[in-house]
């Protein structure tokens, strides 16, 4: 990025520490650019506050998180999926956060501009919530599948006159931007503030601004709920993982349909907002869900949430390396069996399609 | 005088408490703004938290407000996003103990911003704690029996980092405004500490009237008007400079690989080159993973070596399919290549636990290998390789790609020739194809 962005009129630094490299970027963002930061696990802990702020405040910013094996500094460079809940909850407030999650480098591209589209769109951070097998993973990629990256829109105040830079007209809508440098006043704050972007603690303003942040998220889940089907017919188990874990359970499920059992998998690219409508989809029917992670369960929780009533499972690694079919396939169990295929790959091997992965994907656009 | 306005003067009376001095560092501020004559669009102002960080409705230019002890980092970003602005910044001295890190290397990178420090030596707006500027002795709420630290000298600090401008009076010395366009019209980072009097707290406990502040400079050695002044280039100017040679030049663009070669076999083969730091275990993967690719082949590299990379243990798992490849990890490689203890060392465990379907090859002086998988001894000699420290692996690895039917001379030839360099890639192509003809002998 260093020598990468300047030839485009871009900007790279390496801040001081994660706590300055959001506070340049949130900045930045506010001045009309574009901004992207990247860490893991301790540095997504010095980025806490400055994502309460960039939330308050209304920042599009696109944050990537590495995980590697925590708490703390952990396994500098050991593999794990262990911050999946910590990138809902990684600040004050409790607000809802967008976390999407690749699968492979290809996916990893794709979603990169699906995270810069949504938040611009929706004026938040959005994290990129990757693993350090993937990122420091090289593997082929089919070119066919690139496509160029388009510049976000962001929605630009259109009238004339004084600024005011966090009018809505309902809860769900995402205010005019205009940069600080315009050539009429900009006021950004990220203490409580009214419309004018001055500070105010009137309960039914407070209020107001509050239920706003949240709700113009809430708004667009559907949106949000990026995944990808992989439905057998007469499935009973149904296996729902992301990231590295989906792409064990892929090997896992291949493996089970070669020896003819059937067996259904949804991969979740939109981790945060939970994919709710999506996961009870994929689930009607089943009687058993598996739930791989490179954790202790911390997703499961969730997919118990949506699904009560059904058996979820989990299969959980923690010792830096990926799950192995292996072990996803234990816990199985017995299942509808039909028809032996030893040579049918499942049925979408990895992103495919000549412009891109998005056509295998629900949600999106 | 200008036309231009910055400050709203229907917004005063200013909230701070009766006696505070923070309105004489506004009105400053309103001042040199004017004197500077910069239209107000072009103006923003960074407040931190603190009492003076409720100053932003007062102003009529942009105002921006944040976290405690981070404005000096969103005025390094609004610096950096749009270098036409003038950036000014508001803190207290709760803030640059907080951010102080911040302060420093934004002062030791000489980021064009100006910096006032309302210094009332306590943090006023939360009931009175200590602060890093609160002199030795002073009383506060976290420092009832006084203060046992040293405070800290705050235009010292940005002149140790070498910033352009350090600048301290009192909130009540006429020379302010002049101080702070001075401030702002020196290009790089720019400090002025302004020593103010906190009538809630600080003088309060402390007992104090306005001459304290006096004495106390006075009692510290401290000087007054400009003790900073340096002739040094800002960041930003550096940074653009640097990046001249770069400016309109094309962004880097892989070269696709295209299949060239007709693939050799089906299924799945994975591969583990364990070797040690300066064997070139990594760029032989990459040559052998390319060679794959041109082959037909989708591959998946995973290397490991130690943080200290010029030392210890390198090796790197390859897994080639026939379509994507799913797994990340390989448990149990179907081929090991060893080439150093090093490598062996860290993978003891898994070859140990290598089914005989698997193939270990090692280099003569490894032998014996525990493990259950066939053992292959790679003849070193044979092959050229003695004494051919950075090239052992490439020249293994090529015969092993020939004797397992992984890929083919013409592949690897052709990814040997990808490297760029020249001196290189000739040597790569030399030991390819002298292992790969000199283990054909006498088969």
């Amino acid at each position: 990025m260093m020598s990468e962005l300047p030839k485009v009129g871009g900007v790279a630094i390496q801040g001081e520490d994660e706590i300055a490299s959001m506070g340049m970027c949130i900045a930045a963002s506010m001045a009309g650019r574009r901004v992207l930061t990247a860490t893991s696990g301790p540095g997504m802990s010095l980025y806490s506050e400055s994502i309460g702020l960039a939330i308050m405040g209304e920042v599009p910013l696109v944050i990537v998180n590495v995980q590697r094996l925590g708490p703390a500094t952990g396994g500098a460079t050991t593999g794990a999926e262990g911050d999946v809940q910590f990138v809902q909850w990684v600040t004050s407030g409790g607000m809802p956060m967008v976390v999407l999650t690749p699968r492979d480098v290809a996916t990893s591209y794709w979603l990169t501009m699906e995270a810069f589209r949504l938040s611009e769109k929706l004026r938040i951070p959005v994290i990129l919530n990757t693993a350090k097998d993937l990122a420091q993973t090289m593997e082929t990629v089919d070119v066919a599948w690139w496509r160029k990256a388009e510049v976000a829109p962001r929605r630009e105040r259109k009238g004339s006159g004084p600024f005011v830079p966090y009018r809505i007209d309902s809860l769900r809508d995402v205010p005019e931007f205009l940069p600080v440098g315009a050539d009429v006043q900009v006021r950004f704050t990220t203490s409580m503030h009214d419309e004018r972007g001055v500070l105010t603690k009137k309960p039914p303003k407070v209020d107001r601004t509050f239920r706003h942040l949240a709700e113009k998220v809430l708004a667009c889940r559907d949106e949000l709920e990026l995944v990808e089907e992989d439905f057998e017919q007469g499935a009973e188990v149904l296996i729902i993982a992301s990231g590295l874990s989906a792409r064990s359970s892929m090997a896992a499920v291949e493996r089970m349909r070669r020896s003819g059992a059937r067996v259904s998998l949804l991969t979740l690219y939109g981790v945060w907002p939970v994919p709710e409508g999506a996961i009870r989809r994929a689930a009607a029917g089943m009687k058993r869900v598996i739930v791989p992670e490179m954790n202790l369960g911390l997703y499961k929780r969730e997919v118990e949430r949506v699904l009560p009533g059904v058996e979820v499972c989990g299969v959980n690694r923690v010792d830096g390396e990926p799950l192995t079919p292996e072990q996803i396939l234990g816990l199985l169990g017995p299942m509808p069996m039909g028809p032996k295929d030893p040579t049918s790959p499942i049925g979408p091997i990895g992103p495919i399609g000549p412009i891109g992965p998005i056509p295998t994907l629900r949600g999106s656009r | 005088m200008t036309a231009y306005t910055y400050s709203d003067p229907a917004t005063k009376p200013y909230p701070f408490c009766p006696g505070c001095s923070h309105g004489f560092v506004l009105d400053a501020l309103s001042q040199a703004l004017g004197k500077l004559g910069v239209p107000p669009e072009r103006i923003a102002l960074v407040t931190d938290i603190g009492c003076i960080g409720i100053s932003d409705k007062h102003f009529t230019i942009h105002t921006f407000h944040g976290l405690h002890g981070r404005s000096v980092t969103y005025a390094c970003g609004l610096k950096l996003a749009r270098p036409e602005l003038t950036v000014v910044v508001l803190m207290g001295d709760g803030a640059l103990g907080i951010g102080g890190h911040h302060f420093l290397h934004a002062a030791r990178r000489n980021v064009d911003i100006t910096v006032l420090v309302c210094n009332n030596f306590n943090f006023g707006m939360t009931g009175g704690q200590h602060s890093v500027t609160t002199p030795h002795g002073a009383v506060t709420a976290t420092t009832s029996e006084g203060n046992f630290e040293h405070p800290l000298d705050v235009v010292g600090l940005a002149g140790v980092a070498q910033a352009s401008f350090g600048a301290r009076c009192l909130f009540s010395d006429k020379r302010l405004p002049d101080l702070i366009e001075d401030g702002i019209r020196t290009r790089g980072f720019s400090v002025v500490d302004i020593w103010e009097m906190c009538t809630a707290y600080f003088f309060k406990r402390n007992k104090v009237k306005v001459s304290y502040l006096q004495q106390q400079m006075e009692a510290l050695g401290l000087a007054t008007g400009v003790v900073v002044r340096r002739d040094r280039p800002d960041y930003l100017s550096q940074y653009l400079a640097g990046c001249v040679p770069l400016a309109g030049k094309p962004v880097v663009k892989g070269t696709p690989l295209e299949v060239e070669f007709p693939a050799t076999a089906r299924g799945r083969r994975s591969v583990l080159l364990a070797g040690k730091a300066g064997q070139k275990v990594r760029s032989t993967a990459i040559l052998l993973g390319r060679a794959g690719v041109l082959s037909g082949w989708w591959v998946t590299q995973r290397d490991d070596y130690p943080v200290t990379v010029m030392t210890g243990h390198s090796t790197a798992e390859l897994v080639f399919e026939d379509r994507p490849v799913h797994e990340l990890g390989v448990e149990n490689p179907d081929i090991v290549v060893l080439t150093a203890a090093e490598g062996r060392d860290v993978v003891v465990d898994r070859l140990a636990g290598l089914p005989a379907t698997s193939v270990v090859y090692t280099v003569p002086d490894l032998l014996p290998v525990k493990t259950n998988a066939r053992v292959e001894v790679i003849p070193v000699a044979q092959l050229g390789l003695e004494r051919k420290r950075t090239q052992v692996v490439l020249g293994c690895t090529a015969h092993v790609a020939r004797q397992e039917g992984l890929v083919g001379l013409e592949a690897l030839v052709r990814a040997a020739r990808l490297e760029g360099r020249e001196e290189i890639s000739g040597e790569n192509v030399e030991t390819v194809r002298g292992a790969w003809e000199l283990g054909g002998l006498g088969q």
